[in-house]
């Protein structure tokens, strides 16, 4: 007589088996450049470190949802996780989509959701937001989370991100510091970080923008 | 004026040339270039589209974590294709268990068993009754105290020789527990559900 541990026939253990291959050696920055659909595949294929680059792709994404909702670090650190394990899940379903941004920000949402719902089950204390009189956590528990209009801006942001991301280190520099800097550096600030004259800045800049433009053409 | 070119409109939008040049492009602009105002158009979606951005980054050991989750994946993925299933051995049977010494013989009513597959143990009891057996028992997994994982279970019985039609079950009720009333004297193979997989035990022997 013996015990078996199976899998019911479910989706996993194609993707299970197929993760048993040999280990890759490529790096997640080797792999930045990869789109999702190429990711999911190296996934799929065992590679550890396009799991780490997909990760890395929509990690602002996947956080900032329920930062966005008044979720503490801890809890969106949390929901982070749970998003993360049922993207690995997912994975073998995901395999022929193009963008998995929508999904992401679909399940991350229902994440919120769940815990949401959860802690207004386990906890009576009040939720109730002190300034405003709002309970964030009754309107994300029934559904009440980001706008169409907010997610469609935050699925953007992430492309225009992204796109940054995937262009030379010295432009990804550039653009970082014009497009995010909060401070707004002036262009010696600019040339002084980047160590390049005054001068090559606005040429660079635009050689650089020129890049962005051809990168993110039909996504935004 | 022809089209001044990608580098001067964005320098033009950010306010960056000199006021002849400036006006030199507003006029172009006012002359309803479609391909510099694409070129705007873009310029200021991206812009606006950035500068709106204020999503955040979390801490580096939640990124950490999240990456561990596909080695810990693997590793356990490595255990059951290695062998195609995980087997576990059977840790207890009463049966089997030595007599006191001095005893002859002893009546059990029932036979309980212990089985351990990955986190889970499953006990079974089988008592005899008129013409087989009801068969009971409880699903506990590994580490946890509010039975979340067992709770639920669908526990199929399937008879080796027609497990189609032999087919029986029961839900395991919040504390793991289920009960099979009545089962035929044979041969059977117990598939518990379980969230993450399913447990069988194969050749259950029920006389």
């Amino acid at each position: 007589m013996s015990l078996c541990y199976t899998n019911g026939g479910k989706a996993a253990p194609d993707f299970i088996r197929d993760m048993t291959n040999q280990p890759k050696t490529s790096t997640a920055s080797d792999l930045a450049g990869l789109s999702d659909r190429e990711l999911v595949a190296a996934c799929l294929d065992g590679d550890a470190a396009a799991w780490e680059a997909l990760i890395l792709r929509y990690k602002r994404l996947i956080y900032s949802i329920p930062i966005k909702n008044g979720f503490s670090v801890v809890d969106a650190s949390d929901v982070f996780q749970s998003v993360c394990v049922l993207l690995l899940e997912r994975l073998p379903s995901l395999r022929d989509h193009n963008k998995i941004s929508s999904w992401l920000m679909t399940t991350t949402t229902r994440e919120c959701w769940r815990v949401a719902a959860q802690w207004k089950r386990e906890s009576a204390a009040s939720t109730r937001d002190a300034e405003t009189g709002r309970d964030r956590m009754s309107e994300i528990a029934s559904g009440e989370l980001l706008s169409d209009e907010l997610q469609a801006l935050l699925e953007q942001q992430h492309t225009v991100r992204h796109a940054v991301a995937t262009l030379p280190e010295r432009c990804q520099k550039l653009i970082s510091m014009l497009f995010y800097d909060k401070d707004e550096p002036s262009y010696v600030d600019i040339a002084r970080r980047m160590r390049i004259p005054v001068s090559s800045v606005g040429p660079t800049r635009a050689r650089c923008l020129e890049k962005l433009k051809k990168e993110l053409e039909g996504k935004i | 004026m022809s089209c001044p070119g990608f580098e001067r409109v964005i320098d033009y939008l950010d306010g960056l040339l000199e006021s002849e040049q400036a006006v030199e492009v507003a006029a172009h602009f006012a002359g309803a270039c479609s391909l510099c105002a694409a070129d705007r158009a873009w310029y200021e979606r991206v812009k606006m589209v950035a500068s709106s951005d204020d999503t955040v980054e979390p801490p580096p050991w939640v990124l950490k974590r999240a990456a561990r989750l596909f080695a810990t994946l693997r590793a356990r993925a490595g255990v059951r294709a290695a062998l195609g299933r995980l087997v576990a051995s059977l840790v207890f049977d009463s049966q089997t268990r030595p007599m006191p010494a001095g005893v002859r013989l002893t009546e059990t009513a029932d036979r309980q068993l212990l089985y351990r597959a990955g986190d889970y143990t499953v006990d079974l009891q089988i008592a005899s009754i008129d013409a087989g057996a009801r068969l009971s028992g409880q699903v506990l997994k590994e580490g946890e105290f509010k039975f979340e994982s067992v709770a639920g279970l669908k526990i199929v019985l399937l008879s080796e020789e027609e497990q189609s039609a032999e087919e029986r079950s029961a839900v395991a009720n919040s504390f793991g527990e289920f009960t099979l009333p009545s089962v035929g004297c044979g041969r059977y193979d117990l598939r518990i559900e379980a969230g993450d997989g399913d447990i069988t035990i194969v050749g259950l022997n029920i006389t």
